[in-house]
This record gives structure tokens, C-alpha cells and sequence, in this order.
């Protein structure tokens, strides 16, 4: 295709359906809009950041193991030489995210001893969602990536597995590996069925690219090239061959 | 910013979703409902214009999807009616493109009237760019041969 040939059934193309758009004046509903500023999005898997909750369990447990430690070395180490056991104690803080006070944890039965526990803001914590299809969902704080894994029980283009799984929160900006299938065992254009090839043939400026995949059915095996996917005809029995257009309309010859 | 947004992309954003879905009203729903999942992410878009239109086609497909199981159960497939007092070949060809699978009228929509190169609506419609080339070569011949001859 030129670019000539695609200016031209551009210009062609809006000349024939912009009356009939043009004759559907659109609404203006920016004041609905409005009235959902700040809700969760509806319909699908919540995929807004949430405000910390149980992330600070294992922080906390680290701070007073912390605390224990270095308790128990100051305790030691005054023992040893126990030439000053009068010396000033350090100034006592622990911080958190979001920052709070929190009192330090009474530790040993020695000198009154107190430590200083910093923990580095972690970032928000996300919901990992169900990913049901190749979306990219960078703009949601992960990072995400589809890895085609040969699967002849699954179809072509569709989840088989996630990690980590939906509902998990991790921190902004993980990882999210997602498998997806990448159809049956493949094989070769002079392999499909001759009503296949006699189809493909009939089609003006288009040969199927392979590989093509063999996709066992519940009726039979079916094709999938790269733009059609042959096989058993769901509603005609006897119909040598059937045409599943990518868009899932099907025609039956 | 919204606001903006919305006045800039929200006019087009229809008449893509309506080139795809065949319904001016349903188009309007499905773009308002694009609009409404975009606000959470609305700071963090780097591309808010591209996340939306990726959004409407997505959700354009969706529900094309769901019209062809509803059609499966129907004998024929419902087409939009055109507005009347429009040209003849305005309403021959919308009629075919409503006839039309529904990726190639995706692709048709995206590349002439979205002004798309091939390779991103590939992207979108998660096909190879030849496949594109191929659905518009073929959508396009479709409808020219709709037009009423003289």
C-alpha cells in the first residue's frame, strides 16, 4: 500500500462517514465526569495505591530486634570496663513512615540505655491486579512483562499464569511477570487443510505469516495464523471449512 | 487539567467509538466510562490522550465482543440505522462498515480517522503491523464495493 493509495482512502473514508457522525451531535457530560472526581474506577480490579497498613509488621519487629541488640552489646560493653557507668545515655527517637513517635522499647535491667532506629520511607504499596489480557500497566506503578510460553491447552494470547498473584500488594514499581500462551505446536503453510490455502490464496495481497498454530478443539483441531484461525465450524456440522475472523465472527463454508 | 483533557479529546474520542461500535449513544457510555477510569491515574499518565484512546478501543472491543456472543443468538446482525436525509453512499457504506468485522473497523477507524501509523495500531489491537495492512486493505475494498453504482 502507497502512501498515495492510503491518502487517498483516508480522504475517501471521512468523506463517507463523517455525515453520518456529523449527524450525531455529541453531549457534553464533562458535569458526570466531575461528579466522580476521587472514586475508584468502576467495573474493574482496584488498582490504586493504598495507604500503608500491615507493611510495618516486619519494620517493627526489626527495630526491636534492633533495640535488643544493641542493648545487650552497650550492656556488655560498660560491663567490660565500667569506668563510667554514670555516662549520659543517647537521645531516644524512632521514626517511622509516616513519621511518628514511637517510645523505645524497655530492654534490659542495666543502665537505662535508649537507641536511635531510622527506617527508610518504603514506597506505596500497590494491588497487584488480575491481568486478563496484554495491557500495559506501567502508568499503574508495576512493571510488567508477557512472556509467550508455548501452551497448546490454553488459546493463543490468553493468561496462563501470573506472579505474583492478583491481590498481592507489592511495592511500586515490582515486577509482574505474566505468561501468556502462545498456542499449540506450530507447523507450516503447505500443512493446512486445502480449503485453508485455497482461502488464504483468494485474499488479495495477504499470506499468512508463520509460524501457524495447531490448537487442538473439543471438535477437532484449528489453525491460527496471523490473521484467521481455521477450524470446526460451531454451527454447521458438515462445513468444510470455517473462518474465525480475529474480530470472533465466524463464517462457515 | 481534566477539564482540559476532556474539552480537547472527548469530541474525537466519540467519533472514534462510535466508527467502531456503530452507536452514537453507546459510544458516548463507553467513552465516558473511559474518562471515569482514567481519573485515579490521572497524575501519574505520562500520556493521559493516549491512555484514553487506548482505553476507548479496548473498551470498544469489549463490548463488540459481547455484541457478537448477543448476535450469535439473533438471525441477523443488527444494523445501526443511519440518520436519515444523508447521502446515499454516506448511508450504503455506514451500513456496510457496521457489517464489518470488528477489528477491521477498529483498524479502519484508528488508522483514517485517528490518523494512527500502522505500527500502533498493531499495538493497540495487539495484531502485527502486516496483519494490519491486511485489515485495512480488506476493510477498505469492503466498503468501496458498498458504494451504489451509477
Amino acid at each position: 500500500m502507497t502512501d498515495h493509495d492510503d491518502d487517498h482512502d483516508r480522504t475517501w473514508f471521512r468523506a463517507a462517514v463523517d455525515p453520518t457522525l456529523d449527524a450525531h451531535p455529541v453531549a457534553d457530560r464533562w458535569a458526570d465526569v466531575e461528579r466522580h472526581r476521587g472514586q475508584e474506577p468502576p467495573l474493574v480490579v482496584s488498582l490504586v495505591p493504598r495507604p500503608p497498613r500491615r507493611r510495618h509488621r516486619w519494620v517493627l519487629a526489626a527495630a526491636v530486634a534492633v533495640v535488643v541488640l544493641v542493648a545487650g552489646a552497650v550492656a556488655l560493653s560498660i560491663g567490660d570496663d565500667g569506668d563510667d557507668p554514670t555516662a549520659a545515655p543517647p537521645a531516644t527517637t524512632t521514626t517511622t513512615f509516616p513519621p511518628t513517635t514511637t517510645p523505645s522499647t524497655p530492654t534490659t535491667e542495666g543502665p537505662t540505655t535508649t537507641t536511635t532506629t531510622t527506617t527508610v520511607p518504603p514506597g506505596p504499596l500497590v494491588e497487584v491486579p488480575e491481568v486478563q489480557r496484554r495491557i500495559d500497566l506501567a502508568s499503574f506503578g508495576l512493571d510488567v512483562r508477557y512472556l509467550d510460553r508455548a501452551n497448546p491447552e490454553v488459546a493463543e494470547g490468553a493468561v496462563v499464569s501470573q506472579d505474583p498473584a492478583p491481590g498481592t500488594e507489592v511495592p511500586e514499581g515490582s515486577l509482574v511477570v505474566v505468561i501468556m500462551s502462545g498456542g499449540g505446536p506450530v507447523m507450516a503453510f503447505e500443512e493446512l487443510p486445502p480449503e485453508a490455502q485455497a482461502f488464504t490464496a483468494s485474499l488479495p495481497d495477504y499470506r499468512p505469516t508463520e509460524p501457524i498454530r495447531r490448537i487442538p478443539t473439543g471438535r477437532g483441531e484449528a489453525y491460527k495464523t496471523d490473521a484467521w484461525l481455521f477450524g470446526p465450524c460451531p454451527a454447521v456440522d458438515d462445513a468444510a471449512l470455517t473462518v474465525l475472523d480475529p474480530s470472533y465472527d465466524t463464517r462457515c463454508y | 487539567m481534566l477539564e482540559a483533557l476532556y474539552r480537547r479529546e472527548h469530541p474525537d474520542l466519540v467519533r472514534l467509538a462510535h466508527l467502531i461500535v456503530g452507536d452514537g449513544a453507546r459510544a458516548e457510555e463507553l467513552v465516558h466510562d473511559a474518562f471515569i477510569r482514567l481519573m485515579p491515574h490521572l497524575g501519574a499518565s505520562e500520556n493521559p490522550g493516549g491512555y484514553l484512546r487506548t482505553t476507548v478501543v479496548n473498551l470498544c472491543r469489549d463490548d463488540q465482543r459481547r455484541a457478537a456472543v448477543a448476535r450469535r443468538h439473533l438471525p441477523e446482525r443488527p444494523v445501526a440505522a443511519a440518520a436519515p436525509d444523508l447521502p446515499a453512499e454516506s448511508t450504503e457504506v455506514w451500513a456496510a462498515l457496521q457489517r464489518l468485522p470488528a477489528r477491521q473497523r477498529a483498524a479502519l477507524a484508528l488508522r483514517y480517522y485517528a490518523d494512527l501509523p500502522t505500527e500502533e495500531i498493531a499495538r493497540m489491537l495487539d495484531a502485527r503491523p502486516a496483519t494490519v495492512r491486511s485489515l485495512l486493505h480488506r476493510g477498505i475494498a469492503t466498503l468501496k464495493e458498498a458504494v451504489p453504482r451509477d
